[in-house]
């Protein structure tokens, strides 16, 4: 499957399997990026995962100091998931569980539902061994 | 949202990361535009594998803003190529083109990459003034057919139109026609020398009294993305602020902290990039201050003056001396503000 540009998810409180505050990335299936990130909220408090899902070329990105910066080339918005995006977060906060969020993140950004249905497969298996705490609002952040 | 601008440009000072590379990818152009900075159009530019190597070594460097110009990029072979090479990596990628060596093919390709912005140069909407600058006959019905095609895709334009004796009286009709349209419209009244020191296309800019007729508009198109750094800029205390975020290679693989700044701080056939970002020449450029500027310390334009050590060294002889062409739209916008109470 071709995979172009990147979408991004943040997952709060993930961190902790074994990376504690360093900053890795690992590919996985199909061009799924996986990035740990200590401290998005800074370094005590919370850590976060952020999911990239690379379907289209929506976005630009980079990571600065270990924080994820995304350019949606749309409108040239600039999103830090250090102190994340209000939609993010709103999207965030309503929606608990990881996929329902994934879908509708992906959908917003016009990912094709084939594709997203198959990739969701791959994720969901990619994703099996990680315990997934309920998400911030933004709010309690 | 962050104030992503300003943000995002103030941290990549503060952490010394090139946010901002521009690559000049040939000089080569089907255009011979009587005010072009360039002083030849033959240079084919770095070969592909050099820039594909250019291009992870600015991803590890933590770039995010790539900007691409020439010459004309789209005479580039393997241009495309190199396009989707820069997107896949991640970079935000934008381009500076003068729009005739393009069709709806590529546009529609450019579309699909989610390229940031393009930008391309109008001097009129009437041809003849148009072309007789560019010097090539068409070369605007060409443009605007490609712009109407960007428009089309949905793609960002930038119109920059530099002000000149020879379009002082069309650069309303070009502002009325990016309004109307929704392109970002960025006139500029500076006219640089060529890189080879050659002044002689100075003789194209605008006089005192036609800067102060044209200062304000220059002001008020001013974008907010350019406003914000050229505040930061102005509460930076080092010489060229840019030096600390941007870097420049040109179309022979020299670098230089930004386009207009040709102080070479190295070549990648020398040295890896990330040791000219780190090396001595780039290092004695970030000791400078802004302090270093005597001639600024008693000078009453301070307020309105955005001085640009690259300028300076190009046209004025030393990256301390006062920058003329800073100075002619500083001193425009003062008399202007005067006149205004």
């Amino acid at each position: 499957m071709r995979i172009n540009g990147w979408r991004a998810l943040y997952f709060p409180n993930m961190v902790d399997k074994g990376i504690n505050g360093t900053y890795n990335k690992n590919m996985v299936n199909n061009g799924i990026w996986i990035y740990y990130v200590d401290y998005l909220l800074g370094k005590s408090r919370f850590g976060g995962v952020v999911l990239f899902l690379s379907y289209t070329h929506n976005v630009s990105w980079q990571t600065i100091n270990d924080v994820l910066y995304i350019v949606d080339e749309r409108d040239s918005s600039i999103y830090s998931l250090g102190n994340a995006g209000k939609d993010f977060w709103a999207l965030i906060g309503e929606l608990h569980d990881y996929r329902v969020i994934m879908l509708s993140l992906l959908k917003r950004y016009n990912v094709e539902e084939q594709v997203l249905n198959v990739d969701l497969l791959q994720l969901a298996e990619e994703l099996e061994h990680m315990e997934f705490v309920n998400c911030l609002s933004e709010d309690e952040i | 949202m962050i104030d992503s601008t300003r943000d995002i440009q103030k941290l990549s000072r503060e952490m010394d990361i090139p946010l901002n590379a521009t690559i000049e990818l040939l000089t080569e152009c089907n255009l011979r535009c009587i005010h072009c900075y360039i002083p030849n159009h033959s240079e084919k530019g770095l070969e592909d594998y050099q820039l594909f190597s250019l291009f992870r070594e600015l991803r590890e460097m933590h770039t995010l803003y790539l900007n691409l110009t020439g010459g004309e990029i789209f005479l580039k072979k393997n241009i495309m190529g190199l396009l989707e090479e820069a997107r896949n990596m991640g970079f935000s990628v934008s381009l500076l083109s003068n729009a005739t060596q393009i069709d709806e093919r590529i546009i529609r390709r450019l579309a699909e990459l989610r390229i940031s912005s393009f930008g391309t140069t109008l001097f009129s909407l009437d041809s003849s003034i148009h072309d007789a600058i560019t010097r090539v006959s068409g070369s605007l019905e060409k443009a605007l057919l490609n712009i109407a095609l960007l428009k089309e895709y949905n793609i960002k334009v930038e119109i920059k139109t530099p002000i000149m004796r020879q379009n002082l009286l069309h650069y309303g009709r070009i502002e009325h026609f990016c309004d109307e349209n929704g392109f970002l419209f960025n006139p500029t009244p500076t006219i640089t020398s060529k890189n080879d020191g050659d002044n002689s296309v100075k003789k194209s800019c605008v006089d005192d009294e036609q800067m102060d007729a044209i200062a304000d508009m220059i002001l008020r198109r001013t974008s907010e993305t350019a406003e914000k750094i050229l505040k930061t800029d102005k509460e930076d205390k080092s010489l060229c602020p840019n030096t600390k975020n941007s870097v420049f290679i040109d179309a022979y693989g020299d670098v230089f902290p930004c386009i207009n700044f040709r102080y070479k701080i190295g070549d990648v056939f020398s040295a890896d990039l990330k040791n000219i970002w780190l090396g001595l020449e780039r290092r004695y450029l970030l000791s400078l201050d802004k302090n270093m500027l005597t001639h600024c310390r008693s000078c009453n334009l301070q307020q309105e003056c955005y001085p640009c050590p690259g300028l300076a060294l190009l046209e004025d002889g030393s990256m301390f001396a006062c920058s003329s062409s800073a100075r002619k739209m500083a001193e425009a916008e003062h008399r202007n503000k005067k006149k205004g109470g």
